[in-house]
């Protein structure tokens, strides 16, 4: 049987993971100097590293076993796996932001929300009973509102300082975030003491980090 | 994007000579287990009225194909097999004597997001056996599935067997509205335990609540039901686990041991589950291939009350 799978998204996540895999004491040599390879040894493991969406896919589909991705994209996708381990890191929140100085939910004429994360935004407004119009933007997302495009931006905030910037601020705060780790569910089921022995050495390094 | 003509819709797709071959020899095998169990074919209409589907409550609609017949009357693609087989045995073998022992191999449709890897059109071959309640028809239908994967030659295979009224008894104990039972039920079926326990610190502590957080990590052999009894002491709860534990142990003694596992945390929020679920897992593939449990309040829905149990293995997740 080929070695546990384990997907890492890209990017923001990355560095804390590999410090993460360190701290359990497996060997990160190869993580660290990738080269051109794009399956990555790590003592009994195989790493890949992945787009957010695509640790989902994979993890759902079995491709790897275990997945590092961040509950943001978990509830924007969704994914059909066990959601097992917060990883405590890569933490930020979902927002609703507008310009300053102007009261959101006031009025009763039609909103228009610009966000990366149309789903989130259409279950927010949803849960407040309002119709609201979402409309997916791909890019920055806080030109929407500077264009008089937007009402308001629903969207991941970290410090908030992007928004400081562009004269946005918070209107309410929709759900915090942080890495998560998830498991195929067939993989669990049939390789229970791999990836529960990965789990709980991952649970342990993470009160320590 | 023109030349709809040449190609089929997302989520379907041709079957040429080997992988007709491969689906042919597989419907050959477990017909041949269906009938030597006693079990009789039966096939139902791609076509069903869209009521047929309200008993099962975990049909979302927008994973139903709609369409509508000549009155305007909303008709579906059949999204599940289990409940046309339950009207065919209220209905058109209304008067046949209980037990029914019936089996079937035909699609199911369901839509799902495009580009996700998946078919809307599911093979499936599966069984169902209506009329007959207790340990003795739970431990025949699991051990006819455990047999189909056996007899497709699936080397490393594991059933996991839950029940639906280990999530229900904690539920009405802990007296979880609507909404808080959905949250908590999906929490516990992804084994979210970050999410689990930021529910359960709303609620107030119980033997209950502590067999609750623990329950998605109850999963293995008999010594999770231990771990169960040890956690929560309420007789509606150990009557549920006492049950499990039977089937468990004679699925064992007729020598199923190396296939069957509990797992304590099948929770299925919204399904017409009322007893045992499980699931079956192979190497062959990333997701179950066998999923099925007993439902005894379906039945009735057709006018026929009477207790059920039966499975389904999607057949293509097998080749």
């Amino acid at each position: 049987m080929r070695n546990v799978r384990i997907a890492l998204t890209k990017g923001r996540l990355e560095k804390r993971s590999v410090e993460l895999f360190q701290q359990i004491g497996f060997d990160c040599s190869a993580l660290i100097n990738k080269g051109r390879r794009l399956i990555l040894p790590m003592d009994n493991f195989e790493v890949v590293l992945a787009k957010a969406n695509d640790v989902i896919t994979y993890v759902e589909h079995g491709a790897c076993d275990v997945g590092f991705v961040g509950k943001d994209t978990i509830v924007e996708a969704g994914a059909d796996c066990y959601e097992m381990l917060d990883l405590g890191f890569g933490k930020c929140r979902f927002a609703l932001a507008g310009k300053a100085g102007v009261d959101f939910y006031s009025g009763y004429h039609e909103r228009i929300v610009a966000s990366k994360y149309p789903n989130v935004a259409k279950a927010f407004f949803a849960s407040k009973g309002m119709d609201v119009r979402v409309i997916k933007i791909d890019g920055s997302v806080e030109l929407a509102p500077l264009l008089d495009f937007a009402h308001g931006i629903v969207d991941i905030v970290e410090t908030g300082s992007t928004l400081r910037e562009n004269g946005l601020v918070v209107i309410e705060e929709i759900m915090p975030i942080s890495a998560r780790v998830i498991v195929n569910k067939a993989s669990l089921k049939l390789r229970r003491s791999e990836i529960e022995g990965l789990l709980s050495d991952i649970a342990v390094a993470v009160q320590v980090l | 994007m023109a030349g709809y003509e040449k190609r089929t819709p997302e989520g379907t797709r041709d079957y040429l000579s080997p992988d007709c071959e491969a689906r042919e020899r597989i419907r050959r095998i477990l017909a041949e287990v269906f009938q030597k169990r006693g079990y009789t074919p039966v096939e139902t209409p791609h076509l069903e009225f869209y009521d047929v589907f309200r008993a099962g409550e975990g049909t979302l609609l927008e994973s139903l194909y709609p369409v509508t017949d000549y009155n305007g009357r909303l008709l579906v693609l059949r999204p599940d097999n289990t409940l046309p087989v339950c009207r065919v045995a209220a209905t058109r073998l209304g008067a046949a004597t209980l037990p029914l022992r019936l089996c079937y191999q035909q699609s199911v449709f369901r839509r799902r997001p495009f580009y996700a890897g998946y078919s809307d059109e599911i093979s499936q071959s599966g069984i169902e056996l209506i009329g007959a309640a207790g340990l003795d028809s739970d431990v025949e239908v699991l051990s006819i599935g455990i047999e189909c994967l056996r007899a497709l030659g699936v080397q490393h295979q594991r059933v996991e067997i839950g029940h639906a009224g280990i999530f229900a008894a904690l539920a009405q104990a802990l007296r979880l509205d609507a909404e808080q039972t959905q949250e908590i039920a999906a929490a516990v079926e992804t084994k979210n335990i970050p999410a689990l326990e930021s529910a359960l610190t709303k609620l107030p502590k119980s033997s209950e609540s502590r067999l609750l957080r623990e329950l998605p990590l109850l999963f293995g052999g008999s010594d999770s039901i231990g771990r169960a009894k040890e956690l929560c002491r309420s007789p509606k709860v150990c009557a549920v686990l006492g049950e499990l534990e039977e089937i468990y142990t004679a699925l064992r003694d007729a020598g199923f041991g190396d296939a069957v596992r509990l797992d304590l945390g099948l929770a299925h929020g919204q399904s017409y589950y009322t007893g045992i679920m499980f699931r079956g897992y192979t190497d062959r593939s990333g997701t179950y291939v066998l999923s099925g449990g007993r439902y005894d309040e379906t039945m009735a829905h057709f006018g026929r009350p009477a207790p059920a149990v039966g499975f389904a293995i999607n057949t293509d997740e097998l080749r």
